[in-house]
C-alpha cells in the first residue's frame, strides 16, 4: 500500500488588471503563470480562492477554476463570489476533473461580473488547487 | 508546491438517546462542542461506524390477537382491532410494520397510512389476503434508518449519498456535495449528523455510531 499526500499548486497573485477581458462578455480570465502547471497525473480534488481585494464595479463577480477550454473543469460549484474579501472554494467537477490527465494542464481562473467585464475595476486573489499526484502508481 | 495530508475529525459516540426528535422522520446530533471543522476544512467525505444497529425493537401484540382482522375492500386496505387497541399499542401514522404470525404471507415493508384505535390505514393493495381471528399475529416496526451528515441549516452539506442505512451493523459512507461542501470555508462548522426513519424517527428505540470526516487542512497555504 502506498501512502498519497495532497499536493497543492499557488497561483501568481491574481490581479484584476492582468486578466483578459472576454470582449463583449461578462468574462474575464486569467492563466496561472507559465510554469505553474498541473503536472501529468494530477487528479484536481478542489480549489480555494483567497480574495485580498474585492472584485469590484458591478453588481456580481463569480470566481470558477478551470482550463482554457472548459472553464470550469475545477469547478463543481461556479457560483463562488470574489464581491467580498475572504476565501472561498469548490470541489472539482467530477465528471471532467480528470479527463485529460495524461498531459500537464495549466489552470486558468475566470471571473464572471455581473454584465460585463469591462466595468469591474479592482481586484486580486490567489488561488490554490488541490491534488493528487497519481504519476508514480 | 506544497503537500497537505488530510485530516480527520472524529465524532463522539452518536447514541440515539442524545438525539433531538424533530418529531417527523428526522432526528439530529451535533457533534460535540469544541469538535468542529476547522476555518478552511476542505471536506471530501465521511464514514459512520455503525456499532448498533438502528432499530425499532417494539413488537406490537395488540390486546389479542383473535380481535384482528386484515381487510382487502378494493382500496386502501386496512387491519382492524375490534379491541381497539391500535393507539395505547404505540402504532403512528409513518411507522412501517412487518406482519409475522399470520396465516397469509402479508410480508414486510408495510406503510402505515394513518391510524385509530381501531383502524391501521394501509396503503392501496398491500395485504396478500383477507383474514380475521387469527391468535398470536404481531406486528414489528421495521427501521429504515439513514444517515447523512452536514450541518445545521444544510444537513447534507457533507453528503453526496443521502441513503446510506444504518439499520444494520457495518460502515457506510459518502463523498461530500462537491456543490456545497465548501461554502463557507471561512469559519468553522459544527458538524451535524441526521438520521431519517422512513416512518417516524420516534420509533427507533435502539442504535449506536460514530462518525469521521475527512477534509483537507487549507489554512496554511
Amino acid at each position: 500500500m502506498k501512502m498519497r499526500m495532497i499536493k497543492s499548486l499557488v497561483s501568481q497573485e491574481l490581479d484584476h488588471a492582468a486578466f483578459t477581458y472576454e470582449t463583449g462578455t461578462a468574462l474575464g480570465n486569467i492563466d496561472f503563470t507559465t510554469g505553474l502547471v498541473l503536472p501529468i497525473g494530477a487528479m484536481v480534488l478542489g480549489w480555494k480562492a483567497v480574495v485580498s481585494e474585492i472584485f469590484t464595479g458591478d453588481t456580481t463577480a463569480v470566481v470558477q477554476v478551470g482550463t482554457a477550454g472548459d472553464v470550469n473543469k475545477y469547478s463543481a460549484n461556479v457560483a463562488q463570489s470574489c464581491l467580498t474579501t475572504g476565501t472561498v472554494g469548490s470541489l472539482a467537477l467530477a465528471e471532467d476533473s480528470v479527463t485529460g490527465f495524461a498531459s500537464a494542464i495549466l489552470p486558468r481562473v475566470t471571473v464572471t461580473g455581473g454584465n460585463d467585464w469591462g466595468s469591474i475595476t479592482s481586484g486580486k486573489m490567489v488561488v490554490t488547487l488541490y491534488y493528487i499526484d497519481t504519476k508514480d502508481d | 508546491m506544497k503537500m497537505n495530508m488530510i485530516k480527520k475529525l472524529i465524532s463522539q459516540t452518536l447514541d440515539i438517546g442524545d438525539f433531538i426528535d424533530n418529531a417527523n422522520t428526522t432526528g439530529y446530533i451535533d457533534f460535540t462542542t469544541g469538535t468542529a471543522l476547522p476555518v478552511g476544512a476542505m471536506v471530501l467525505g465521511w464514514k459512520v461506524n455503525v456499532t448498533t444497529a438502528f432499530a425499532a425493537n417494539t413488537v406490537y401484540t395488540p390486546v389479542d390477537g383473535s380481535t384482528i382482522a386484515f381487510v382487502q375492500d378494493g382500496g386502501a386496505d386496512t387491519i382492524t382491532d375490534s379491541a381497539d387497541g391500535f393507539v395505547t399499542a404505540g402504532f403512528e401514522a409513518g411507522d412501517v410494520i412487518t406482519v409475522a404470525g399470520a396465516t397469509s404471507a402479508h410480508g414486510a415493508g408495510i406503510a402505515i397510512v394513518s391510524v385509530a384505535a381501531g383502524t391501521l390505514t394501509l396503503g392501496d393493495a398491500v395485504l396478500a389476503a383477507a383474514e380475521a381471528g387469527i391468535a398470536g399475529v404481531s406486528f414489528t416496526v421495521t427501521s429504515t434508518a439513514s444517515v447523512q451528515i452536514g450541518i445545521s441549516g444544510d444537513v447534507n452539506k457533507y453528503s453526496a449519498d443521502t441513503t446510506e442505512t444504518v439499520a444494520a451493523i457495518g460502515t457506510v459512507g459518502s463523498l461530500a456535495l462537491a456543490l456545497d461542501t465548501v461554502t463557507g470555508i471561512s469559519a468553522e462548522k459544527l458538524p451535524r449528523v441526521t438520521v431519517t426513519e422512513g416512518g417516524n424517527f420516534g420509533a427507533l428505540d435502539v442504535g449506536s455510531m460514530n462518525a469521521t470526516i475527512y477534509y483537507i487542512d487549507t489554512r496554511d497555504d
